[in-house]
């Protein structure tokens, strides 16, 4: 045991005492650990979010489509919809994009039904809200430096502006989407879209069973031939595939750096210098056995490793989750001008972590051996002759 | 009982390549115990092979090796190494220090794989360093010691394991006429504590002076002539 402490030691003076080579590989290890788990930290956290936001999504959205464009939806698609057996809700939602011009940002606008309150995470003491009250997103109160109890001004497709009292600010668990989120009665919603009565921007239709939600999906399309279906499964997958592995920024950030990995690696693997099997040379002649020499060598290898894969893994932890992703989020969270200033829940998959480790690590040890046992079972004397 | 013993030894260098090297040819000797040994001969004589193989860094392409009674050239790798770091010190002609580490850690570095404790370890160090006058360069880098400290340095670290068999390869060939004296008698007194000392050199004061108990010449790889003086 005394005898791997020293060699231990040795290790790490070894590694001091080349301390621009070292550094540099320290670096570059680092960020390439960095760079891979700050987008996968982003991306697992913004996952998190979406499939948290999904919760309380219905089975089914029925959009109206003429032409490839959304059009609002008559409510008598909701009472055809209503006598499916196996549909237990449909609730007509109005809601829509706001383009603020004072800003430069798109305002979600939100006509609150009961599902609404629930998945924005409203707080109850803020509800009921009257006609003209309004609850405003994080971002709008920043971006519009509103108080509560102040007036925001909205103005309705044919520039006839609307006043509303700003009753309160929410926070929600999913606090990315509703950052930009202007929440009001229906009614005033409706009025600010100017959209008719007898008309919704799409229905919620709730089916508690999902196995029947094919089964109800076939049947709306056979009372409503032109209807646009859109299953909750339908969205999981997509934010599966846009926050996964197979998104292209995920693949490329992986390709590169595994491409800069092997690049260190194969410097690693490529040999030593003269200065190096010079000096296992004198370790062998002073009676270090060649086991001894490539333990010191792994050992060096692991310390280097180890350390870069920790200081990349806790600098892209602090770059996402403390600091708010600066340098990614804007790669990320989609076409909207606010984004929350305050940091992404952490989501950290450990198995996500300890792979990585061990496909970054582990090779960079290993591919050190060879040379390192390919130089120690040389004679000294010959390598002292040169 | 002979601290070395070697039959017909042989060493050919590159064997069957066009550039094959026969640099030990048959080469029978003994060497006693508490005596020193000096093989002279010049350049390319294969002195420097000739330590080598006794020293276990180096095997022979024919004949056999016995060192401390015990026959050696069938032995594996590891119990080379292993009976290399306990029985023989080297000190070579270039040193081969580590530039980079101190002279203490110089020093220390010979012990590393027997784990000594770490308080023993530095009162060997100090003992030797004291020994041989270096103690106050016990924390300077070796790359920063003059020519007689680096030899000095080397020569400690060779004793770290107390070895029977010190083996000196051209140990005068950097010091100037003072430095080479006083080397000369640090290997009486090295003798005297009991080590069989093996020097290879074709300086002078090494191979004609009254240093050696016996003086073997080499030439071209054989033993063409033998003084003893002792």
């Amino acid at each position: 045991m005394r005898a791997f402490l020293y060699q231990f030691d040795f290790a790490l003076r070894s590694l001091l005492r080349r301390k621009v080579k070292n550094f540099s590989i320290l670096l570059l290890f680092s960020l390439i650990v960095f760079l891979f788990s700050a987008v996968d930290f982003l991306m697992g956290s913004l996952y998190q979010q979406a499939m948290t936001a999904l919760q309380f999504q219905p089975e089914i959205i029925i959009q109206n489509l003429k032409a490839g464009r959304q059009l609002p939806v008559p409510l008598a698609w909701a009472e055809k919809i209503r006598t499916i057996t196996g549909v237990r809700k449909v609730v007509p939602r109005v809601w829509g994009y706001y383009f603020d011009r004072y800003t430069g940002a798109n305002y979600t606008i939100v006509g609150l039904d009961r599902e609404m309150v629930k998945g924005l995470g409203v707080p109850r003491e803020l509800l009921p809200l009257r006609e003209r009250e309004v609850l405003v997103g994080e971002g709008i109160m920043e971006g519009r430096q509103l108080q509560v109890g102040k007036r925001l001004q909205l103005e309705r497709p044919d520039e006839v502006p609307v006043d509303f009292t700003v009753k309160g600010t929410f926070r929600s668990r999913v606090s990315l989407w509703t950052y930009d989120v202007v929440a009001m009665t229906e009614e005033a919603a409706r009025y600010l879209f100017d959209l008719a009565d007898d008309e919704a921007w799409d229905l919620a239709v709730y089916v508690p069973n999902p196995v029947e939600v094919a089964k109800v999906g076939e049947k709306i399309l056979r009372r409503i031939p032109g209807a646009r279906l859109i299953a909750k499964d339908q969205l999981i997958r997509t934010y599966g595939t846009s926050y996964g592995f197979r998104s292209g920024l995920m693949i490329a950030v992986s390709i590169s750096c595994l491409l800069a990995f092997f690049i260190l690696a194969y410097d690693r693997a490529a040999g030593l210098s003269r200065e190096e099997q010079m000096e296992i040379a004198v370790l062998k002649a002073l009676g270090w056995e060649t086991r001894d020499v490539i333990r010191t060598t792994m050992l060096q290898s692991l310390i280097l490793s180890l350390t870069g894969f920790l200081i990349g893994l806790i600098a892209a932890y602090i770059h996402v989750f403390i600091l708010g992703a600066p340098a990614l989020r804007i790669a990320f969270t989609g076409w909207s001008a606010l984004y929350p200033t305050h940091p992404l829940p952490p989501v950290v998959d450990l198995t996500k972590v300890m792979s990585l480790m061990f496909l970054t690590v582990i090779p960079y040890v290993a591919v050190g051996i060879v040379p390192v046992w390919r130089s120690a079972i040389i004679d000294p004397e010959v390598v002292f002759r040169g | 009982m002979n601290v070395v013993e070697l039959q017909r030894v042989e060493k050919v260098y590159n064997p069957g390549q066009p550039n094959e090297f026969r640099a030990l040819k048959g080469i029978s000797l003994e060497i006693s115990p508490e005596t020193i040994t000096v093989i002279a001969g010049p350049s390319g004589s294969g002195k420097t092979t000739l330590l080598s193989i006794i020293g276990l860094m180096s095997r022979p392409t024919a004949g056999r090796v016995k060192v401390l009674g015990r026959e050696t050239t069938l032995l594996s790798e590891r119990f080379r190494t292993l009976f290399r770091r306990r029985h023989i010190g080297f000190l070579f002609q270039e040193f081969h220090l580590i530039p980079d580490l101190t002279a203490m850690e110089n020093l220390k570095i010979a012990l590393y794989p027997e784990g000594p404790s770490p308080s023993w370890l530095e009162s060997r160090c100090l003992e030797l360093l004291e020994k041989f006058e270096i103690e106050d360069k016990a924390r300077m880098r070796a790359s920063l010691l003059s020519g007689g400290e680096k030899q000095r340095l080397a020569l400690a670290r060779a004793l770290m394991a107390d070895p029977e068999i010190l083996l000196v390869d051209e140990p005068t060939a950097h010091l100037d006429s003072k430095l080479s004296h006083e080397v000369v008698e640090i290997f009486r007194q090295l003798r005297s504590e009991g080590k069989t000392v093996l020097i290879a050199s074709h300086d002078p004061l090494i191979v004609e002076g009254d240093l050696a108990d016996r003086v073997l010449h080499l030439k071209d790889g054989e033993l063409v002539d033998e003084v003893r003086r002792r």
